[in-house]
């Protein structure tokens, strides 16, 4: 597309008529050019109006707030033409310290991103997630700290325990039961395990043979 | 200066508190619209949060040429939760019958009773009547111009056309005065 301004584009634009590499295009042109900016302005106020007249209001939940407040923090503005992660991994790990207040484990999770082959699978997954997460409950007196993060829509797996060496076992439960998913690969103080897809995963457990170390619900 | 003009300003200059302000001025009909196309709580959540942090990761996505922050992020919100409606579509291959089964569906308005629809009844009932099928498919039916364009079995051209006079028509109808 080489036309001089955007024309019907900026309509289409405006009316969600578009696919998205046009939207692109659109966003891209209008960055250079005021004529094309305020045509865009004038069509996006005409669809406010209709959606004002037409869309009933709903309040969203107080949890937005807070995500967008979080987020807005640590997202770095990207360079122009510049194919980024939604999140930078500068950001990630700011997020990831801040879920989990800087703990021993963040800061090993932090440290031991580099290198490891399973991290260079699991990183670029996470930074383009939204991810939960949640701190492993202990069965035994001896169970090590640990957390698993998942992907809200993608339900990938990264489970972080705060040993070198855990000789225990993650158990992924689902619908068709328990499956074993292997040892934690360790690294410096932590191991880690990242599962790509375990789209039904209800919840995990750390074990030793038989006995449970500790849990977590994937809710 | 106004409230919204001042948000305007201080979301230009990227003022660290710009975007969170901004949601807490127009998050509800933000969240409104997500909520309207994708017709689900969740994922009008995520489409929110994603289509505003988004914008902030475009440092030049607003400008003050743009004129009104508010629709601006409106429409960003839109474009993103249309695009995910029509990627969850594709994801299940069902794409082209919901185009079909769209085209067959009657062009009268499905909006609620309880809003004031004299003026944009007006405005609309005075469109061609091929400029409003259109206009209907893509605001009301999500459609994009290739799938409305194969609906109506007319050339996508002439689509994009009937889309773009049918909403300047509009503009002109409403005629007012920008707000910022």
């Amino acid at each position: 597309m080489t036309q001089t301004h955007l024309g019907d584009l900026v309509e289409l634009y405006a009316l969600g008529a578009l696919d998205s590499d046009e939207v692109a295009f659109v966003n891209e042109h209008a960055a250079q050019c005021t004529v094309c900016t305020a045509a865009l302005g004038e069509a996006e106020r005409t669809i406010t109006l209709l959606d004002d007249e037409t869309i009933p209001q709903i309040e969203p939940p107080a949890r937005l707030a807070q995500r967008i407040a979080a987020s807005s923090r640590v997202v770095t503005p990207l360079r122009r033409r510049a194919p980024a992660p939604y999140l930078s991994f500068a950001a990630l790990a700011a997020s990831l310290a801040l879920i989990v207040g800087g703990s021993a484990v963040t800061r090993d999770y932090l440290g031991l991103r580099a290198g490891a082959a399973q991290d260079d699978a699991a990183l670029p997954v996470i930074a383009n997630s939204h991810f939960l997460h949640a701190t492993f409950t202990s069965k035994q007196a001896d169970a090590p700290v640990a957390k698993v993060l998942w992907g809200r829509t993608t339900r990938w797996l990264y489970v972080i325990v705060d040993s070198g060496s855990c000789n225990c076992h993650v158990i992924m439960t689902d619908a068709g039961g328990e499956h074993d998913l292997g040892t934690p690969l360790g690294r410096g103080a932590t191991s880690t395990l990242y599962v790509p897809n375990a789209p039904g995963a209800r919840g995990v457990e750390l074990r030793n043979g038989s006995t449970v170390l500790s849990s977590a619900n994937l809710k | 200066m106004t409230d919204d003009e001042r948000l305007a300003a201080d979301f230009v200059a990227r003022r660290p508190d710009a975007l969170e302000r901004a949601y807490r001025a127009y998050g509800t009909g933000l969240y409104s619209v997500a909520r309207h196309v994708l017709g689900r709580d969740d994922e009008a959540e995520d489409c929110v949060h994603d289509a505003l942090m988004r914008v902030w990761q475009r440092p030049q996505a607003f400008v003050p040429e743009r004129g009104n922050l508010r629709s601006f992020l409106s429409v960003c919100v839109r474009n993103e939760a249309i695009g995910r409606k029509r990627t969850a579509a594709r994801r299940f291959q069902i794409d082209q019958r919901v185009a079909r089964i769209e085209a067959d569906v009657s062009y009268e308005l499905d909006m609620p009773d309880h809003v004031e629809l004299g003026r944009l009844r007006a405005a609309l009932e005075r469109l061609p009547a091929e400029q409003r099928a259109a206009l209907e498919l893509a605001y009301y039916r999500h459609l994009s111009h290739a799938q409305i364009a194969e609906a109506l079995d007319v050339p996508l051209g002439t689509i994009k056309s009937r889309l773009a006079l049918g909403l300047r028509k509009l503009q002109d109808a409403f005629a007012v005065p920008a707000r910022v």
